[in-house]
Order: structure tokens, then sequence, then C-alpha cells
């Protein structure tokens, strides 16, 4: 297993507010790690971290060996490191296949091509639609994504990000919001991504955290309480209390 | 599979007409006014210039978003340049034009870095401190720009050395009807690109296409000087149908009646600049005409009307049209 994400002390404070504290991770080839934790916890500041949307206040964070502390998000994202959003940011007002083509022009670096040009469109638009044809996406192409259901939505917030062709996936609450009767698809679609590529996963949704994780991080107050399979979580006293409240299940 | 999505290389019969149709029904509208009113030549060469003006406004604002009100800023840095390359180095008309085009892309990109930065508010107004900032410097180096006065009996030569400027404005109809059509059509393929669906983006949501790893402030400056250049071409237009050059070319209030003409038309759309621009000066014309001193009144009402019963602008209205026709005829 190569490692490929590596955090060593990532730390991040606000004022007197420690929001990330000594935070050691590590994501190699085919990791499937979910990160959990009450509200406030500092989940998304981790993911924000990575991403380069926040400087760290100490720190080292390293992808495939070299140090991306000095790099801002954009560089970030062109290496590999890929996030989704919480709550969807797409562009309301263009279609489907528009929003998964800005993502695909931008790893094709044909973002400051100025004329069009047929073949480059052509090649683009089968590309975004092979990305959508396995979402059932397709034949949704051409609708604005402002009209699409909420849950079509945190699909297309992945397909984006699977056109970038991660080297590292960080997803955030990739089911928040979607009622729990869809939360099934985004499972299945989650089961169904590239073996070996080393997947953060955010989520509250416990049932779809064991199934989705082989391993479990638990943060508290901006710093790693335990780290285990998701049996060893389950089994855990302390983390019943905190996370599950008195009482648990 | 890839008929949901308008493919244009696949509609083969109709490929000139998308490629061009537009195009063409400008120069026909143009020469039908030309031909119906020929005593109104100059008026209609303002539309004209007027137009390439608003088509910038409508690629900065209504494509990528940046919120300017300094627009004017460009097309006077494009009639000072034309006008004092003509007065001083050469009195041909293309060079001129490219000239003015240089002249608002760098004056663009100069205050671009400043103003790109920000967002909302802020850039409305570090747009206009920016262009009243650029007039005060206009009015003060007279001994450059005339000052007040302004710069006058700009020399023209005869276009490609054989078609002179006549009295009549023909050649200037013309001469800027050429324009306003070459310039449209490379902003149409300039916002069918890759690099127009980005702007698009960008107006959409900043942050995801951050995420997407795009470099939006690069993006932004790059089709803000474009802009820049389309502005100041329709600056150097203006010096060289008109001779003159006053500090109006950088006034606020040209800034302002762009933007008004483009909400008339419609904001969304690069059609919306050609249909508001003629509506607005024809409503403008006849209404001062009448009474002189009430037509801006009747402006604002067009303004409020066409913002709160026609959310598209005029180009929305007719859009909604076509499409309806072409449900009723298939």
């Amino acid at each position: 297993m190569t490692e490929r994400l590596r955090l060593s002390g990532l730390t991040k404070t606000f004022g007197g507010l420690t929001v990330a504290s000594h935070i050691d991770l590590s994501l190699n080839d085919g990791d499937r790690t979910a990160l959990i934790g009450p509200n406030g916890a500092g989940k998304t500041t981790l993911i924000n971290l990575i991403s380069g949307a926040l400087a760290p206040s100490a720190g080292d964070i390293h992808l495939d060996g070299a140090r991306l502390n000095p790099l801002d998000q954009a560089s970030r994202t062109r290496l590999g490191i890929v996030r989704t959003f919480q709550v969807s940011r797409l562009c309301r007002d263009l279609s489907v296949i528009e929003n998964v083509s800005l993502a695909l022009i931008q790893r094709h670096r044909a973002a400051f091509r100025l004329w069009p040009s047929a073949r480059r469109d052509r090649a683009i638009r089968s590309e975004a639609i092979a990305l959508l044809e396995p979402l059932g996406l397709a034949d949704k192409a051409g609708r604005l994504v402002g009209a699409l259901a909420y849950g079509e939505q945190r699909l297309i917030e992945i397909a984006i990000a699977l056109a970038l062709n991660p080297r590292v996936l960080l997803l955030d609450e990739p089911a928040a919001g979607v009622p729990e009767s869809e939360s099934g698809v985004i499972l299945d679609l989650l089961s169904r991504l590239p073996g070996d590529l080393p997947i953060l996963l955010i989520e509250h949704d416990m049932e779809l955290v064991f199934r989705f994780a082989r391993r479990v991080i638990v943060l508290v107050a901006g710093a790693i309480l335990f780290e285990g399979t998701p049996a060893e979580v389950a089994e855990n006293q302390q983390i019943r209390e905190i996370y599950f409240g008195r009482g648990g299940h | 599979m890839a008929d949901i999505v308008a493919d244009p290389s696949r509609v083969e019969p109709g490929r000139w007409r998308a490629l061009i149709g537009p195009e063409l029904a400008v120069v026909a509208v143009g020469l039908l006014a030309a031909i119906v009113f020929p005593d109104d030549l100059g008026f209609i060469t303002r539309i004209n210039i007027l137009s390439i003006f608003t088509l910038s406004i409508a690629l900065v604002v209504g494509q990528a978003g940046i919120g300017t009100l300094g627009q004017a800023a460009l097309f006077g840095a494009g009639s000072y340049a034309a006008a004092l390359w003509a007065l001083h180095v050469s009195a041909e008309p293309f060079s001129g034009l490219l000239v003015g085009a240089l002249a608002g892309a760098g004056v663009a990109a100069a205050s671009g870095l400043l103003i790109l930065r920000t967002r909302g508010l802020t850039l409305i107004m570090l747009s206009i401190a920016f262009a009243q900032v650029l007039l005060e410097i206009a009015n003060k180096a007279a001994f450059v720009t005339g000052g007040d006065d302004g710069l006058a009996d700009i020399p023209v030569n005869p276009i490609l050395g054989a078609v002179a400027f006549d009295f009549h404005g023909r050649v200037g109809f013309c001469y800027t009807l050429a324009a306003l059509v070459v310039v449209y059509f490379c902003l149409r393929r300039l916002i069918a690109s890759p690099f127009g669906l980005t702007c698009r983006g960008i107006k959409g949501d900043r942050l995801r296409m951050r995420a997407i790893g795009a470099p939006v402030v690069r993006h932004l400056l790059c089709v803000y000087a474009i802009g820049g250049a389309v502005a100041g071409i329709a600056g150097a237009l203006s010096a060289q149908t008109t001779q003159v050059v006053g500090l109006g070319n950088l006034g606020f209030e040209l800034s302002a009646e762009g933007l008004v003409m483009l909400s008339i038309g419609g904001v969304g759309h690069l059609a919306g600049a050609l249909l508001g621009v003629p509506t607005f000066m024809i409503v403008r014309h006849v209404t001062a005409t009448i009474n002189p001193y009430h037509w801006l009144l009747v402006i604002g009402v067009l303004l409020v009307v066409t913002v709160l019963f026609l959310p598209g602008g005029l180009y929305g209205m007719v859009d909604k049209w076509r499409r309806r026709a072409g449900q009723g005829g298939s």
C-alpha cells in the first residue's frame, strides 16, 4: 500500500480557538476512511485545510511525498486533491452537462481556449455523458441543474469530482439533505468508485459509514480521539458516550 | 444521446445559418434602416458604435458577472488613444482601431488587477472611482487631451487608401456596421468556447470554480481585458467617425446608459445589447424631439417596465415568442 496523502501535526487556530489540533493522518491507495464526530468537531475544517481553502497555523500536508502547503486551492485540485461540498455548490443556471464539462475543461487545461472547436467540444461532451451515464443522469444532461431534485444534484457533485480525475477524494457529507429513501443510491455510487482511489468521507449517517468505511476516525474538538475499524468504534464505550450521546443506542 | 444537448456539428444543413445567421440579421436590419432613413445616417452610426460598446458590457457583466459601472473608462481610453494616434502618428483608420483596442485592453487589465479582487458593491464603487480618476486625469492633462475642450479635427485617411469618409456619413455607417458585425461574430464564438463556459461558471459560483481548479481572478482579468478591447474599438470608431473626442467619452453617464440599454435588451445574451441599444436610442430620439425636457422620464418608465415585466429583457420576450412559434410549427 503506497501512501498518497499525509497530514503531520496539522493545526489550525482562529485567535484563541483551536479547530484542528495536531492532526496526524495518512491515506493510502484504496483507503475507505470515514471521519465522524459531533457538530463543530472540525470535520469540514479539516477538508478545507487539505483542499487549501484554509491555510494551517502549523503542520504539513504532503501528496505523493511533495509538500502542498504553499499551493493554493486551484493548484491542489490540479494535482488531484478533489473535494465535494456539504451543501451542493453547482451552477444552477447551467445545464447538467455544462456543469460536468466545466470540470473536464479544467482537467484538459482548455479553459483559456477562446475559440470553439467542434472536435474538442465533441470529445468533452462524450466524456461528460460517459460520467453521467452510470448515475442514470445521461437523459437529463440538457436540463438546468436548478430544476433537478436535490438527490440528483448530490450525484452531479460526485460526477464533477470524478471528472477531475482525483488522486484523493474528500467527500463532505455526500448524503446530506437527501431523503433516506434515496441515500441508497448514493451508497451504491460510493461502492462503485475506483477501488484504488483513497477516499475520506465525512458522514453523519452511521449506517452509511459502517457500510462504506474500513477505517473510522473520530474527531472531537479538533483532535483525533480514536481510530479503528467500524466494529471497534461501535464497541468503544467512550465514543458511544461522546458521539452517540449518553445512553447510546 | 447527443441530440439532447445542442451539437452544432450535427446540424449540417443549417450549419451556415447557425454560424452566421445572427450576423446576417444585423446586416439586413442595418442596411434596411439606412435605406429607409437616409438622412439619419449619423444617428444610425451612433447606434452601431454604442451597440459595440454595449456588447462589451454584455460580455463582462452578462457572461462573467463582473458588475461594473465604469465601462466608459475603457471606451474613453480607446477614443483618446485613437485620436492621439491619428493626430500625431498616422491617420490610417485600421491602425487607429487597433490602437483603440490595445488602449482599452491595457486600461482594463491595469484597473482589473485592482477591482477584480473585489465583488458586489465594492466592485461597483471601485469601477466608478477608477473611471472618475481617469476622467480627472484627462481633464487636467490638457496639453495632451485638450482638457475640457477635448480633441477636434481628428484626421481619418480613406479606408484601405481608397474609400474616403464622405460628408453624408455613408462610409462611416458602412464602416461601423462592418465593425459591429465582426465584433459580434467574434464574441459569439468566444462565449461558445470553453473560455466562455468557464466565465458563466464563475458567474454562477466562484467557490465551485476554485474547487475544480480554476484560477478565477486570472480568468476574470482575461475576459475584462477582452471587454476592454471591444469597448476601446467602439471608442476609436467614435473618434474616427465624429472626428472629435471629449470628456463625455469617459463619463459616468455613458457607463450607466450602457447598462440601462443592456438591461432593456436582456443582460444574459449578447443579442440583448443589439436589441436594447436601438430601442433606447430611438425612444430617446423620438421623445426628446417631442419634449426635450421629459425624455428621461420615458426612458425611466421603459426601464421599470422591462425590469418588472420582462425578466429576460426584450431578448427574453423575443426568445419566448420564437420558441412558441417553433413548438406550434413542429
